[in-house]
């Protein structure tokens, strides 16, 4: 009898263990398209056949253990931290590009091209009221590009400052969100071991969302929650206990520039700046934006920004130059520009036409020695390229400079564009590698993987080869070579 | 002579879309992918030599922008090899490892202490 009821028993437990095993399986084709969803295995137990001492052997079902892989979960992660960061930085950094059309066409660039041209004409034609009118038109237009652009970044910055805000505000709710899992696995542990999958799902769900915001480390607890920090420093969820982060702008002591635009910081619960600790996802990409690009074009409480050493140095020269000067009539000449002098981040934003300036008051005459009717006339048309000290920024002339910030906003555009291309690659990469990971068991395979390896190391050569191969014919195919 | 043009610019298009091709097996970089990828890859590499030793390409600037694609390709390309190595190397060392030696290479708990590098 004890084999019968042995044999019944050894029965249902397999019968068991298969129900459990067909259950799992459902649950894993109707969870296959959820996120965040790893494949669930069901452990089937041999259990020990030794019929002298009643085992009659048959199946059990174990643990169920989640194919979840942190690894694969994390490098998933971390391109979604990287493309959320590049993201977030190309489409205010191409807005800012367009501001400094390179092709000297249209924006400042042009102006500021049109206003050299006007004094090489005016030079030529020093008693020419049309060449006067056309410098006081041409300046005119300067002054207003410099406000354009000044403005337009300002109205960039109150956008990005808007999407940073909003970026917080996701962080936390998705915080929230997974105190809430923890909470849940806290209250209902599985009985089986390991997580709830429905919960896990949740759980992973929300990490990669949160991943796109910000850079953050995930660990586990023994009773399976998450520990979430911010920056890997500053703690966002552990266990039962969520921690809020907050946007602020407010200058900082130490501030120079009086009514300068301020930096965006982001503080912890405590009130803490924890702004240092955050570079990746798309809030590490809109801080680097809002605190390091912006600041370098408009200024901020410590720098002035380039615009506005542009439009001060082309206003003060020509100024300088034009009120050395003499007019036709042999008065002293005016000054072209005035601006705002209150504090050296206005420059750009308040550069305009003189009031007093009149054609009958720019002075083409320099006194010399030796005198000339079109001195002063013919040093602005070269101020845009001057090699003199005193017209140069930085060991730059004015050109050189404009041209420099151009093509810096140019590039960090071009890199960010390129990032979020290659991010985008690579998440693809990672995300298959976590489907691998979950799909199927790669612990068999790991020997072939090992393989894997020589292998890639041979692709990787190849494509040298192919660099070295296209490089070589780009020369044999450039038409000046 | 423009028969030979067009062919060297058609080479330098067919090795760009093999280049597309390789890059699209390697989004998927698992074990099945990489034999078809590095065949392509030798039709790549074997396009290009036959450009560069018979010379048809001389003064051809639209083979010459083709080409420019292919380096840019071959950067991207060059990218995801670097990082499915890496993702891996460190999969196999989390499942095979045994630590890590003082200079930080990896250590191998059934075989002797070794790494996993990439070499472009």
């Amino acid at each position: 009898m004890g084999s019968l009821f042995g044999t019944l028993n050894s029965s249902l437990d397999a019968i068991r263990a298969f129900q459990t095993a067909l259950s799992i399986s459902q649950n894993n084709v109707s969870n296959a398209s959820t996120p965040g969803y790893a494949r669930q295995e069901a452990n089937l137990e041999a259990l020990p056949f030794l019929p002298s001492a009643g085992l009659t052997g048959g199946v059990q079902e174990g643990p169920t253990i989640s194919t979840q892989n942190e690894y694969a979960d994390q490098a998933v992660r971390t391109q979604l931290s990287q493309q959320g960061n590049y993201s977030a930085q190309s489409a205010p950094l191409q807005s800012i590009q367009g501001l400094f059309d390179v092709s000297g066409q249209t924006g400042l660039v042009g102006a500021l091209n049109t206003l050299f041209q006007s004094f090489s004409a005016w030079a030529e034609s020093p008693g020419s009221t049309a060449q006067q009118q056309a410098v006081l038109t041409a300046a005119q237009s300067v002054a207003q590009s410099f406000q354009s652009t000044a403005n337009t970044l300002s109205q960039t910055t109150v956008q990005v400052n808007q999407q940073i805000d909003s970026t917080v505000q996701q962080i936390n709710q998705l915080a929230t969100q997974i105190q809430a899992d923890n909470v849940a696995i806290l209250k209902n542990p599985n009985p089986s071991g390991g997580v709830d999958p429905g919960v896990d799902a949740n759980l992973h769900a929300s990490l990669e969302s949160l991943s796109k915001l910000a850079d953050v480390t995930v660990t586990y607890a023994s009773d399976g929650t998450a520990t979430v920090l911010l920056g890997g420093q500053t703690p966002l969820v552990i266990g039962a206990q969520q921690n809020d982060i907050q946007a602020s702008f407010s200058n900082t002591a130490g501030s120079v520039n009086p009514g300068a635009v301020p930096n965006a910081q982001i503080l912890d619960a405590s009130g803490q700046d924890i702004t240092g600790q955050i570079s990746q996802g798309a809030l590490g990409g809109l801080l680097n934006i809002r605190n390091s690009v912006l600041p370098g074009l408009q200024g901020n409480g410590q720098e002035t920004g380039s615009l506005n050493q542009l439009a001060q140095q082309v206003a003060d020269r020509v100024n300088q130059v034009l009120t050395s000067g003499t007019t036709p009539s042999g008065q002293a000449g005016s000054p072209l520009f005035a601006y705002n002098n209150a504090s050296p981040v206005d420059v750009a934003s308040t550069l305009s036409l003189d009031p007093n300036i009149t054609i009958g008051a720019l002075a083409p005459a320099a006194a010399g020695p030796p005198p000339t009717a079109n001195g002063a006339a013919l040093e602005l048309s070269n101020l845009g390229q001057s090699t003199n000290p005193a017209d140069q920024i930085g060991g730059q002339s004015i050109l050189q400079f404009l041209s420099a910030a151009a093509t810096q906003v140019g590039q960090q555009a071009s890199n960010a564009q390129t990032g979020q291309n290659a991010a985008t690659q690579l998440l693809t990469q990672a995300q298959a590698f976590q489907n691998q990971i979950s799909g199927v068991s790669l612990d068999a395979e790991a020997v072939n993987v090992l393989q894997l390896q020589e292998g890639y190391q041979a692709a990787g050569r190849m494509v040298s080869v192919i660099d070295g191969l296209a490089q070589t014919l780009i020369n044999m195919a450039t038409p000046s070579a | 002579m423009d028969i030979e043009r067009d062919e060297g610019l058609n080479a330098c298009l067919f090795a760009e879309a093999k280049m597309l091709e390789a890059r699209q097996l390697l989004l998927d970089a698992g074990p099945g992918a990489i034999e078809p990828c590095q065949n392509e890859l030798q039709q790549i590499v074997a396009t290009l030599e036959k450009l560069v030793s018979d010379r048809t390409l001389e003064a051809n600037s639209s083979a010459s922008s083709a080409l420019l694609r292919i380096r840019r390709s071959a950067q991207a390309l060059k990218l995801q090899i670097e990082y499915s190595s890496r993702l891996y190397c460190g999969w196999v060392q989390l499942r095979l490892g045994a630590g890590y030696t003082q200079q930080g290479l990896p250590v191998f708990a059934t075989s002797e202490p070794g790494s996993c590098s990439f070499e472009g």
